[in-house]
């Protein structure tokens, strides 16, 4: 059993009063893929905010690779090996596809203000082989041929794919993705989970929140079941789904579940 | 330096330093309510005190009757500057709505300039031009109309957001604006309330500082800018972090002066802006974790 | 700003249309009938540095400065008092007038775009106040209300640059470059990440950008380049006085920035003409042209977000595709 590579301990984060995620602690093993889920108001997104380094948590520890990196802020989390998407899409929408995948090379360049301003072949150089990398990534995805495009002329589920190859394109080794499928149509979901496992055997371990259980349960490894911010069960699809905890925090939940695959 | 040269440093300083915290008050109130900084704020206060001293010198008002009308006059003033160039912006971005203000600053300068010119203009003090002494320090009396209306406008504002209904749904829009709406508020006339209310305060510190200091079209961007110095120092959005601030900045600028050099007062306010930017810029009242961008 | 969401990509094209229009702009000298005009395109080479670098601080990182006019008054006095008093060569006065420029936007920018909002809207109206007491009351550098004077014509290989013609020449050379500089920046990695936490701040964060240090270094840029624009100002005309450089500048320049269009490279070429023309077209109301200013930034903020550029592209993609069919 190898090190986990990402590791939640005691983590809370109240807001005003009221406590979003309460006392949670989790690991999440190298190279699997692991899914959050919950129903609403469970906690799942401040998760995923605190991972990602846009929220603080008011207690605990939360390690990458055994580093410690609660207090670390966003942007650096990028440089240690760390990327995300985005539930309702942050994509730039004035640049093209292709731009906005270089973006995602930021932390993998190095070229600042006056070798910009000077055009030094070093950047020109990096700039290309950024390029470069962005295409292998649109590819990944399947978008290579929508390079050009500007953004805002691309469809819902080319967004969704855009965010994903923006994310990749820094070579993170912990991928974590909110709601993927959220606005997919079925055909696009099995695309997206293709697109997923796909990451994940190229080496990228993989935590995603997701509502759409289809896709959860095709693709994880390993579950963790959240509700009103603690953990409820945790463990391998066929587990959780027959843990009587989880069944009664879905109570109703079978409903919603048939609507999403309308 | 003696002591009670110091304590006549002091006292000044009370006075400026209320009017700043009026000012202040007026940033807060509309900082709670719209998350901007409004830049017009300093130009109401000029509006305030020309507005007066217009009505007194053409319709012979005295001072305690114009005020209320010169009050009246530049929160209508807010209301139509609200009407007119912030609520059509539907979604702004923060950039935007600091940049409307700032247009509305100008426009109203302009306006002002306009109709009532570009001289100085003064109004007589409330009640009279015998000084009090005491304590080895003399005031003038309309130092205690200041100190008066400062605290009871500070009084009044505390009351208005605590009991009153329109008040509490005020505070209700700020903390929520998707909550107060599904409650029935209607969170776009709480933000026009916001700059009417703003804009009145405003008005009332130009119209008590003017018998002592003068007041002229240019005076709305120093008054301003200290005044948002005093509400950064006191912790913008906090009412009382406000009236705290304003004093401090008073008694700083005062004995800065008194003490050191006059030549540079003015940058009293600008030092303790960045002093508070650097070191804590929730300011001395406001909850540390706020700001972090 | 919320422009119409066009793009604002560099392309070969957009370096092809600066070397045209920069080329076009050598025959100018050739056209303008007097020596007034000529003045009045020096002017614009002044203008457009300035509007240039403060569209790239509000078009594409988003904050506004009231106190670029005091950047410009700080380069110009910077330079001006070290010629004029103390008999420093003006290229060094070059130097310290970006030295002096760039460390101050560094100390006002630091701590203010740490916080979200708009702090540094107010740091720098108070900069302002700040800079516009200084160049009064320190009268024995500056010479006070009624300006410095004295200060010396750029000299270059013994070749005196006097106000005119040569003087284009010049300002065609230095402004040409910073344009070019700009161009360089925005088709970059940090032109990218610029253009990227202009649209999304949060996804910048994602993608690694350190937003606060990407704006400051967009601010101290600005900064530098508007000082660049006050050493232009005060060799060609030997004189500085603070009324040029005050709060109301500062607003003025804020206001022709947004009526040319903010968050496109050619926005400013736009804005510097505005510059240049209203306060001619508007000498004769005097006391209106802060109405009018204030007035057109409300009617632009409110209904062209994207200003005179943003409409002006509009209509174009409209004749596109008009023309397409």
């Amino acid at each position: 059993m190898s090190a986990p590579l990402l590791e939640a301990r005691g983590v809370t984060r109240m807001f005003a009063g009221l406590a979003a995620v309460q006392d949670l602690s989790f690991a999440v093993t190298p190279g699997a893929i692991k899914a959050v889920i919950g129903p609403n108001g469970a906690g799942k997104t401040t998760l995923l905010n605190l991972l990602s380094g846009f929220i603080e948590p008011s207690a605990g520890e939360i390690r990458l690779e055994n580093r410690r990196i609660d207090a670390m802020p966003a942007h650096a989390r990028v440089r240690h090996g760390m990327a995300r998407t985005f539930q309702n899409l942050q994509v730039f929408g004035r640049m093209t596809a292709l731009e906005n995948v270089m973006v995602g090379r930021h932390v993998r360049t190095r070229a600042g203000f006056i070798a910009g301003m000077l055009r030094t072949p070093a950047s020109r150089r990096e700039s290309a082989a950024a390029r470069a990398a962005a295409v292998k990534s649109l590819a990944l995805v399947g978008l290579d041929g929508r390079a050009d495009t500007q953004a805002t002329d691309l469809s819902f589920g080319e967004l969704k794919l855009l965010e994903l190859a923006r994310a990749l394109a820094s070579e993170p080794r912990l991928l974590l993705l909110d709601e993927p499928a959220a606005g997919l149509a079925m055909a696009e979901t099995d695309r997206m989970a293709g697109v997923i496992r796909g990451i994940n055997a190229g080496g990228v371990t993989v935590v995603l929140v997701e509502h759409n259980m289809r896709l959860v349960m095709s693709i994880s490894h390993d579950i963790l079941v959240l509700n009103f911010g603690r953990r409820i069960a945790e463990g391998s699809p066929a587990i959780v789904q027959a843990e009587p905890a989880v069944i009664e925090a879905y109570l109703g939940r079978d409903d919603d579940a048939r609507a999403d695959d309308a | 330096m003696d002591g009670s040269q110091i304590l006549q440093l002091v006292a000044s300083g009370l006075v400026t330093g209320s009017i700043y915290a009026l000012v202040a008050l007026g940033f807060t109130v509309i900082f709670k309510s719209t998350d901007a900084i409004n830049f017009a704020q300093g130009e109401w206060v000029m509006a305030g005190g020309m507005i007066g001293a217009f009505l007194h010198v053409n319709l012979g008002l005295a001072p305690l009757l114009l005020v209320p009308v010169a009050v009246a006059i530049v929160a209508l003033l807010g209301l139509v500057s609200e009407r007119l160039a912030i609520h059509p912006l539907k979604t702004p971005s923060p950039m935007l709505l600091t940049l409307i203000t700032i247009a509305v600053a100008i426009t109203t300068r302009a306006a002002v300039m306009l109709t009532l010119g570009k001289a100085p203009a003064g109004l007589p003090s409330f009640s009279g031009n015998d000084n009090i002494a005491f304590a080895g320090i003399t005031l003038p009396p309309q130092a205690l109309w200041v100190f008066g209306i400062t605290l009871a406008v500070m009084i009044g504002t505390h009351v208005f957001f605590q009991k009153s209904l329109l008040g509490r749904a005020m505070r209700a829009a700020a903390a929520d604006r998707e909550a107060a709406g599904l409650v029935g508020i209607n969170v776009g006339r709480m933000a026009m309330w916001s700059f009417v209310i703003a804009a009145a305060i405003g008005a009332i510190a130009g119209l008590i500082i003017t018998p002592l200091t003068l007041t002229s079209v240019n005076v709305g961007l120093m008054l301003g800018f200290k005044g948002f110095s005093a509400a950064m120092l006191g912790g913008l959005g906090n009412l009382h972090g406000a009236l705290l601030g304003g004093l401090v900045l008073g008694l700083l600028e005062s004995l800065s002066a008194g003490l050191l050099s006059s030549q540079f007062k003015d940058a009293v306010a600008f030092v303790v802006l960045l002093i508070v930017l650097f070191l804590r810029p929730a300011g001395l009242l406001g909850r540390a974790s706020t700001e972090r961008a | 700003m919320d422009s119409p969401v066009s793009s604002n990509s560099v392309s070969r094209n957009s370096y092809r249309v600066f070397a045209v229009v920069w080329a076009l702009l050598l025959l100018f000298p050739l056209a303008a009938p007097n020596n007034f005009i000529l003045n009045l395109g020096i002017s614009w080479f002044i203008s457009l540095a300035l509007a240039g670098s403060l569209n790239l601080l509000m078009g594409y990182a988003g904050q506004i400065s009231l106190s670029h006019a005091a950047f410009y008054g700080l380069g110009a006095y910077a330079s001006g008092v070290l010629s004029a008093k103390f008999g420093v060569s003006p290229w060094l006065g070059l130097c310290a007038a970006i030295v002096l420029t760039g460390v101050a936007a560094f100390l006002i920018g630091w701590p203010s775009l740490k916080l979200r909002g708009h702090y540094l809207a107010m740091a720098t109206l108070g900069f302002n106040v700040i800079m516009s007491v200084l160049f009064v009351e320190l009268r024995g550098l500056t010479g006070g209300p009624n300006g410095l004077v004295g200060v010396p014509s750029l000299s270059l290989f013994g070749y005196e640059i006097g106000a005119d013609i040569r003087f284009y020449l010049f300002a065609w050379f230095v402004v040409g470059l910073l344009m070019l500089l700009v161009l360089n920046l925005l088709d970059s990695r940090m032109g990218r990440a610029l253009r990227a936490l202009s649209t999304s701040e949060l996804a910048a964060k994602a993608n690694g950008i350190d937003v606060h240090a990407v704006k400051l270094g967009v601010f101290v840029l600005s900064a530098v380049m508007a000082g660049i624009a006050g050493f232009l100002y005060v060799h060609l005309n030997n004189f500085a006085s603070p009324e040029n450089f005050d709060f109301v500048a500062s607003v003025m320049l804020l206001v022709v920035v947004a009526l040319g269009g903010t968050g496109t490279y050619w926005g400013p070429f736009l804005g510097a003409l505005l510059h240049v023309v209203l306060p001619e077209a508007l000498r004769a109301f005097a006391d209106f042209e802060i109405l009018v200013y204030g007035v057109s930034l409300v009617l632009v903020l409110l209904f062209f977000p994207g200003g005179l550029s943003g409409a002006i592209a509009r209509l174009w993609r409209l004749v596109g595709r008009g023309a397409a069919r």
